[in-house]
């Protein structure tokens, strides 16, 4: 157990042992056990949750505590610890903050919180809160990310309305590894984003219409990808700053916007999602998506048998490649492009086209069984295509997760029980 | 009294029966709030009014059973695994505090007696001095 793993659970014990004398304290808590598995250990989904076909119950597992304590009429502090199957239920502070509710409409929340940058994004890991066992992936394929800032929250109703906004600023720090696939070896990534800001607004009409639309902005500042941050650093070194600045992504601004709806009408349930990440310089390189589903059930008492239709539009700008100077396919010793090819035997063909595509579809039918009011169990089966657009592409973009055989396509079954207390 | 007045007093209570309200909503003898309608006890315990003039509120539910279960029909129209997935969000992302869930009426009755800024609900029967009525159901 390293530091912060011990830190964590010193924290949590302290607050135990203070709620015996301050009667305010409160604990809650969620968690999942998921089975899944995917029919070939070739063929399987590109992003996490990261199932073979060898059954396993890590990927979508969790468990979480929450400690809330009401520190005066105002004021209020917040502290969740998730333990992740994926990262071996290591428990982190997924949200750590101090709440200040200003007045009868607006409060504020400093520390660590989780970005709400879709309609599931902040609770994505709350199973007991949706009838999927995770929110569909052709949206969330980052799942959830935290972020170290301010929230700005404002509530009210206007007749039937009920309406929540909210304004956020702050900055992300997480790592991510992304196991092999066909086209990258094991990626460690260390993700920083600063000075992200941007707002959502959730508008609830009569409690049976949902709607939501929100608008982030960030930049990055490091990616931790070493090919690409050697190539930059080799190229402002021999000279090649033009070439250097179009593969730098740093500062690169990206937008990530969503509109939603729900509806929970004569036992119908509707949820629908169109949603996006994009680079807002047309020719950085990092990889744009433009997303969308719609799940459509209905409740036969205690089931929800449900069906969800996603796709996902991906691209990438080569522009910034094409900044090169000649001779790029020169993987000789001393070449400043050889960190790059030898990653991923990448050759540069200067005439094909500037915009990279894959399309990716999920077809998904889930069926949830309310136990009692706070225990579901959940069946779910996922059938995932993707496909490029081979005839601009002869190789595979680097640093692209998605499949490269084209068409390619996976299957993906998986049970859950989930509970929240 | 002839046997078609019977009958007719035997329908007006049948019907007064069926009208009775299940339960009112209560707070404090001495709390600040005041009487409010279908609409604003359903906000209040959806957790989507945080302060009311100026005191922040504390949600009172009672555990699992026919009282609890009446409320939410009557009152919130989401009850079992819809409102708990209502909360939950709510919950689990800070945007409201979670309701104290306490045994019966007479817990509901100490518990908002004794914690500023709390309502809750319980049987009309249950109703005595030591309570503000601020909506019946």
């Amino acid at each position: 157990m390293n530091w912060k793993q011990k830190a964590t659970w010193l924290v949590l014990v302290y607050i135990v042992g203070i709620s015996s004398a301050h009667a305010d304290v409160s604990f809650h808590g969620y968690g999942q056990t998921v089975v899944g598995t995917t029919l070939s250990n070739t063929r399987t989904l590109p992003f996490q949750p990261y199932y073979s076909a060898d059954p396993s119950f890590q990927p979508e597992s969790n468990f979480a505590l929450q400690a809330s304590a009401s520190l005066n009429d105002s004021i209020s502090a917040v502290a969740q610890v998730l333990a992740l199957g994926q990262d071996d239920f290591k428990p982190k502070f997924h949200w750590a903050y101090l709440k200040y509710q200003l007045n009868d409409t607006f409060a504020l929340k400093a520390g660590r919180m989780q970005l709400p940058y879709y309609q599931f994004s902040d609770f994505f890991y709350v199973g007991e809160a949706y009838p999927w066992i995770i929110p569909p992936e052709a949206v969330y394929l980052s799942q959830s990310t935290g972020f170290d800032g301010l929230d700005l929250s404002a509530e009210q109703s206007i007749g039937d309305w009920y309406l929540f906004w909210q304004g956020i600023f702050g900055r992300v720090d997480e790592s991510v590894t992304v196991p092999q696939t066909s086209n990258n070896p094991v990626y460690n990534l260390s993700i920083s984003e600063r000075n992200i800001f941007g707002s959502s607004l959730d508008a609830t009409y009569n409690d049976w219409l949902s709607l939501r639309a929100g608008l982030f902005v960030g930049k990055l500042s490091t990616l931790g990808v070493p090919p690409i941050d050697q190539v930059v650093s080799d190229m402002r070194s021999e000279g090649y700053y033009e070439a250097a600045k179009g593969l730098d992504y740093r500062d690169d601004p990206t937008a990530y916007y969503t509109v939603g709806a729900q509806i929970t009408r004569n036992k119908w349930v509707v949820l629908a999602e169109y949603s996006g990440l994009q680079n807002i310089n047309s020719s950085s390189w990092l990889t744009s998506y433009e997303s969308e589903y719609i799940s459509v059930g209905r409740h036969f008492g205690r089931w929800l048998p449900l069906i969800t239709v996603g796709h996902r539009n991906q691209w990438m700008s080569t522009e910034a490649l094409k900044s090169l100077p000649p001779n790029t396919t020169d993987n000789a010793a001393g070449s400043p492009y050889k960190g790059l090819f030898t990653y991923n035997n990448f050759i540069i063909n200067q005439s094909e086209s500037p915009q990279e595509r894959a399309k990716e579809y999920y077809y998904e039918m889930t069926l949830r069984y309310d136990l009692t009011g706070n225990v579901a169990l959940k069946l779910d089966w996922t059938y995932y295509q993707s496909k490029y657009k081979t005839s601009d592409y002869t190789q595979p973009f680097p640093f692209s997760f998605v499949p490269y055989s084209n068409p390619s396509d996976a299957n993906r079954f998986s049970a859950a029980v989930t509970f929240s207390f | 009294m002839n046997i078609v007045q019977k009958i007719l007093l035997g329908v007006i209570a049948l019907i007064g029966a069926c009208n009775a309200n299940a339960g009112t909503v209560v707070a404090a003898k001495d709390s600040a709030f005041s009487a409010v309608d279908a609409e604003e006890a359903k906000k209040i315990f959806l957790g989507r009014e945080a302060r009311i003039a100026g005191q922040s509120v504390t949600v009172i539910y009672q555990k699992e059973g026919d009282t609890r279960t009446t409320f939410e029909n009557k009152v919130l129209g989401k009850t079992g695994a819809d409102l708990t997935a209502y909360w939950s969000k709510l919950i689990f992302t800070g945007r409201a505090q979670a309701p104290v869930e306490v045994s019966g009426d007479g817990e509901v009755k100490t518990k908002v007696s004794s914690t500023p800024g709390a309502v809750g609900y319980i049987n009309d029967a249950a109703v005595d001095g030591s309570v503000k009525v601020l909506f019946k159901y």
